[in-house]
């Protein structure tokens, strides 16, 4: 009894794991049969600005490690959903356990993941080790310390992420300025849905709302998705001399992929979601499934709509009309595909995907040849 | 309005709950009994067009559910469930969601079921932070005012206060209610109504 919360926290914890690992099964294996060796030497220099902190004066190293601890405890921040869900967070809150035991808990859950990252680290530490740079040899002690209390120090970062999700939530304020409700008058969006435009407006409460409430981040992502895509096109237009502009392209072609990818994908699951609910309800739900899924392609359509400006909309000075305007259909009929083929497998679709940013890059690099 | 049930048929995963099931009700109030799994919510739910039948017809008046299934909606409401299903929305907003669903729908006798349920102060709040009997509050405000011939309500009393129980008998006795809807509800305990008929599952 005594480590019975300990035991359940890491079964839960190496359930969500394998289940993790599983979902990311097919992106795997079209990741390493086309970067495999990509992937073999980021491993090996993962350690490396660690090490080559203890070479330089102290704010460089301080940036230097500080990056460090917080790359190696993001794998557990980003995950911290899964390894420790929602509902059994609420379920366990009144159970007598005590703060030690959480404490444990929470830092056995994390050492689960920093643990294998740590060797990880050990290795590609070992590999320099091995080389024994020039660089290195004078504060190799020192390099080899930093490695390691920026992993104890991702560690406890891990922990404290994992405890800061288990905390209750702080009682909200009402707010002075807010006066309390005392008669219910139906807003105009609903009484105009009721009307003519209920499409528009369903979408609205059923598709857009859910996305940005709640723990919900598809909102969130989405935005960053389509920021990073529309910002590697202006990079990639302006081409700055320190970054071959080919990087730029492929930037592009994998944000503008993921944006509608992640988009329509997010969308198939409230179609799931709603899909009892809306089995009850007086409306087309075919239809307002339809226009959500149609919506899903708005965001890849104002990216392509920023390149095309960017690039056909002005006088060509050093690249391309031709490559653009052929980047561009294979852009759209990549989009269009990831939306219409609704019936493919998983590892079909993350062929589709991988295969389309593959293409787009190969295409986007002849732009400035 | 008159519910007919002709010749359903539905299971769960080889479980067969009904089969070849005939049932008519017209206007008033029929209690549906039976002990835990007989298959009262889950007839409620067909009936409402939230399950679909193997087989069967389900008619509401000369509205098939599945010849006209927006029709028919669109003249029935399910009151049921304990949790929220549209959990990102504040109340005001499922509300809102019904009142642009429900051609018709009042929103001013929506309002004057939300006050007799005290209801209005939580109009913005998120749906999730309901009690159970806030929820229940919720739902049965709607039942009560949106304009549907045929009313499923799940366990009507279940998590309510002694007022709001006092309130809910009042209104489904109402005889201009009895008059022009029918109403099948689910009950443990005595419903304690004017009732035109008890189905035993």
């Amino acid at each position: 009894m005594k480590n019975s919360y300990l035991h359940f926290r890491l079964r839960m914890a190496r359930h969500a794991l394998l289940q993790f690992a599983r979902s990311l099964q097919s992106s795997l294996e079209y990741i390493l049969l086309g970067f495999g060796t990509v992937l073999v030497g980021l491993l090996a220099v993962i350690a490396l600005p660690g090490m080559f902190a203890a070479t330089q004066p102290w704010p460089v190293a301080l940036g230097l490690f500080c990056g460090q601890t917080l790359v190696a405890s993001l794998p557990v921040w980003l995950l911290r959903k899964r390894l420790h869900p929602a509902a059994v967070v609420t379920w366990s809150r009144p159970l007598p356990i005590p703060a030690r035991s959480k404490w444990l808990a929470d830092a056995a859950v994390a050492g689960m993941i920093i643990g294998p990252l740590s060797g990880a680290y050990a290795v590609s530490a070992a590999i320099w080790l091995y080389q024994w740079p020039d660089w290195l040899r004078p504060v190799a002690a020192q390099a080899v310390a930093l490695t390691a209390a920026s992993l104890l120090l991702a560690w406890l970062l891990a922990t404290l992420a994992l405890a800061h999700r288990a905390r209750p939530p702080a009682a909200r304020k009402p707010s002075p300025h807010r006066p309390v409700p005392v008669a219910y008058v139906a807003s105009a969006s609903a009484r105009r849905a009721a009307g003519r435009f209920a499409l528009p407006y369903f979408w609205k409460q059923l598709f857009w709302l859910p996305f940005w409430r709640a723990e919900n981040v598809v909102g969130v992502q989405q935005t960053l998705l389509l920021t990073g895509a529309l910002a590697s096109i202006a990079v990639w237009m302006w081409h700055p001399p320190v970054v071959p502009p080919a990087i730029w392209g492929a930037c592009a072609a994998l944000f503008t992929m993921l944006l509608t990818d992640r988009g329509d994908k997010a969308v198939a699951e409230q179609i799931a979601l709603l899909r009892p609910v809306a089995a009850q309800w007086p409306l087309h739900a075919g239809r307002l499934y339809r226009l959500a899924i149609g919506f899903t392609l708005l965001p890849g359509l104002c990216v392509l709509g920023w390149f095309a400006l960017l690039t056909l909309g002005r006088a060509a000075a050093g690249y391309s009309h031709t490559v653009a305007t052929v980047w561009l259909c294979a852009a759209a009929i990549a989009q269009l595909a990831v939306v219409a083929l609704r019936r493919l497998s998983v590892r079909g679709r993350v062929g589709l995907v991988i295969g389309a940013i593959v293409i787009l890059t190969a295409i986007g690099s002849e732009l400035w040849n | 309005m008159e519910l007919r049930i002709e010749q359903l048929t539905f299971e769960y995963a080889s479980h067969p709950l009904f089969t070849r099931f005939d049932l008519t009700l017209g206007n008033g109030i029929t209690w549906l009994r039976g002990e835990n799994g007989a298959g009262k919510t889950t007839l409620l739910k067909l009936a409402g067009g939230a399950l679909s039948p193997h087989s069967g017809k389900i008619w509401l008046d000369d509205i098939e559910i599945h010849a006209q299934p927006l029709t028919y909606r669109l003249h029935c409401y399910y009151c049921g469930g304990d949790t929220p299903q549209l959990p990102w929305l504040t109340v005001r907003e499922v509300l809102d969601m019904h009142i642009a669903l429900y051609a018709g729908a009042d929103a001013d006798k929506l309002n004057a079921e939300l006050a007799a349920f005290h209801l209005l102060p939580t109009l913005d709040q998120p749906v999730t932070t309901l009690s159970l009997g806030q929820h229940k509050k919720m739902q049965l405000s709607l039942a009560l005012s949106l304009p549907v011939g045929l009313l499923l309500i799940d366990e009507p009393f279940n998590g309510l206060d002694a007022d709001a129980v006092a309130y809910l008998r009042q209104q489904l006795s109402a005889p201009e209610r009895l008059a022009r809807q029918c109403i099948l509800l689910t009950s443990h305990l005595e419903p304690a109504l004017p009732l035109a008929g008890t189905v035993q599952l």
